[in-house]
């Protein structure tokens, strides 16, 4: 990345931030984050099934989610699939070429997908969230999902990009709705003495034959489905709450500074994002890590940040929900 | 709704209710305030206090209707290879990215090659090549970035406006603004600020006009339309742009007002008021 900053401002951060009390040029604790104003629902994207926008000071990630039908070979699993994608706009790194910015927005995305689509053989005795998240996108079990596509726009870049990209993902998936299924089966006329071929329209005329031609969810040779209702009272994805959280501690050698501004992560380039996920009472799972930048670190120091981190994930993830709370129930 | 919907029904109006010379309504934002409408926090207090180093020098929000775009100008500043630096005028280097959920006909994904955000880009970049004053910044680079957010036909029209107003928030020199309108032509009748879905119906164009003196710096037709109707269409348009340039004026006079006044009191007086609503606690 090119920089931005010269030896003598680098050296100024760094100095301040080690002396003690820490000293942050925007007159931050080290671990305090700057203002995180959220907005949710049809405001950011009226077109996708939930998004969300998220803006922490100079940095704003908008994210969408989007839902599309997908025939599921034998193969696959009986579940849906979640596809994430991250764009950035140029404007975000307007200092870099085009291959910079394309290298950057790979990065990102593969982190999210690695974080969002687990391998389906996982052991683990607890059911993560994807997996109770692929179960809402199920239509017709073996035959029909909905694929989530995630996709999240950098819009701008003011540093800490990483927290920011997981906690829009996590406010556009806690706004989608998945619209309500029925299933339905044709059957053959002459086997049963019913008129097969339903059409929707004529309500009326089949009130009698839609009774005995649908079938519940359970059924499994359902060959089709229908929309239940209006695609804006669709059901929440079930899971939303444990959907995972990136913390990011740039690292200097004795002390870690929380939500780093663009100027602070040239200065400091050393940075742990550490991802967790909490269950229902609160108990933290460990969904993903990425040391970034030049330089290395004791081991010991690190069980200390794990630990550390996961304080900050839990007060992030409580002020961040209480929001979304308020924005929609 | 009937199985198709009328372009222009007996009464005089449009499918979404406008009559045919009726624009859509217009939502300008000028500066580095939030992206979309007034329901985005400004965190202006926020902003100001941490400002990153990569700030665009010029921005500009504006939504023709359900059509929505963001522009940002970063420049004049050195040329980022040299290769690109003309040693007697400014490059000029047009972008346009879609976001993937912005709608219209693109449900895929468009990459930074596509062929259809090129043609924008060049567009964009040829309407503003006489305009810009190039030759005052020699051997320097204009970025200009179009973010399409929502599409509802028009993006052209919007995309140029947008970047107008993001130049001169950038206070780059201009001969004169571009205003940009899109035209089509149902039968006989001409439709001003069209819809996707009179888009898909109608032969129409896009016109670039510079309102002072007149002059036409784009026009880009994709289908077929009578010459004999050609002028009409043309003629109408451009006498679109120049309602359409008094709103952009108005909200660049505001602009200058509320930054004249900040100046003479030494501090802002805009802001610091929705930022409570939609803030979370401090960590």
């Amino acid at each position: 990345m090119a920089t931005i900053l010269s030896k003598a401002e680098k050296s100024y951060i760094v100095t301040s931030l080690t002396s003690s009390p820490p000293l942050r040029q925007d007159g931050r604790a080290p671990h305090d984050y700057r203002i995180i104003s959220v907005i949710t629902g049809d405001e950011v994207a009226p077109l996708a099934n939930g998004s969300a926008k998220i803006r922490v000071g100079g940095t704003e990630v908008v994210s969408a989610v989007r839902l599309e039908v997908e025939d599921l070979t034998s193969t696959d699993a009986h579940k849906g699939r979640i596809r994430c994608n991250v764009t950035c706009s140029p404007a975000a790194y307007p200092h870099l070429n085009g291959n910079q910015q394309d290298d950057i927005q790979s990065d990102l995305t593969s982190i999210l997908q690695a974080t969002f689509t687990s391998n389906d053989g996982s052991t683990s005795t607890t059911p993560t969230f994807l997996h109770q998240m692929s179960e809402t996108l199920t239509i017709l079990p073996g035959r029909k999902a909905w694929l989530l596509n995630l996709d999240a726009v950098v819009l701008s870049d003011g540093g800490n990009v990483y927290d920011v990209l997981f906690m829009a993902c996590r406010a556009a998936l806690w706004n989608t709705r998945v619209p309500k299924t029925r299933a339905v089966e044709y059957r053959d006329p002459t086997q049963k003495g019913v008129a097969g071929e339903k059409t929707i329209n004529n309500d009326v005329e089949m009130t009698d034959l839609w009774k005995s031609s649908v079938q519940t969810k359970k059924a499994t040779k359902a060959a089709d489905f229908e929309l239940e209702d209006y695609w804006d009272h669709g059901e929440p994805l079930a899971g939303r709450a444990r959907c995972p959280i990136a913390i990011t501690l740039n690292l200097l050698p004795t002390v870690h500074i929380l939500d780093a501004t663009r100027t602070e992560e040239q200065a400091v380039p050393l940075k742990l994002v550490i991802i967790y996920s909490f269950s229902q009472d609160g108990d933290a799972c460990f969904a993903g890590m990425r040391m970034l930048g030049p330089g290395d670190l004791p081991l010991e120091y690190l069980k200390g940040l794990l630990g550390e981190g996961e304080k900050y994930a839990k007060n992030l993830i409580l002020s961040l929900d209480s929001q979304l709370k308020t924005q929609w129930s | 709704m009937g199985s198709r919907v009328e372009i222009l029904n007996p009464g005089g109006y449009r499918s979404d209710g406008r009559k045919q010379y009726e624009l859509r309504s217009m939502d300008i934002t000028l500066g580095s305030t939030s992206s979309s409408s007034s329901t985005v926090v400004h965190d202006l207090q926020n902003a100001m206090a941490h400002p990153h180093p990569t700030a665009p020098d010029g921005r500009a929000h504006i939504a023709h209707g359900l059509t929505e775009a963001t522009a940002q100008v970063f420049g004049p500043r050195e040329a980022q290879m040299r290769r690109d630096a003309i040693h007697d005028r400014a490059n000029i280097n047009v972008q346009v990215v879609m976001l993937p959920f912005s709608g219209g006909a693109s449900s895929r994904r468009r990459g930074r090659g596509d062929k259809r955000l090129l043609e924008l880009a060049a567009a964009i970049k040829s309407t503003f090549e006489p305009v810009i004053q190039t030759g005052l910044y020699p051997r320097s680079q204009i970025d200009i970035i179009v973010e399409i957010h929502q599409q509802d036909g028009g993006v052209l029209q919007a995309a140029i406006n947008a970047a107008t107003l993001a130049l001169v928030d950038a206070g780059v020199a201009l001969y004169d603004q571009v205003v940009a309108v899109s035209a089509g032509l149902h039968s006989t009748a001409v439709l001003l600020d069209l819809t996707h879905y009179e888009e898909n119906d109608c032969p129409h164009l896009t016109v670039g006009v510079m309102p002072r003196s007149g002059k036409v710096t784009l026009l880009n037709m994709e289908s077929r339309l009578h010459v004999s109707r050609f002028e009409h269409v043309f003629s109408v348009a451009c006498e679109a742009a120049k309602i359409i340039k008094g709103e952009m004026g108005n909200t660049i006079g505001q602009r200058t007002e509320s930054l004249v006044s900040a100046m003479a009191q030494g501090e802002p007086t805009y802001g610091r008021t929705a930022a409570a609503d939609d803030m979370m606690d401090e960590i």
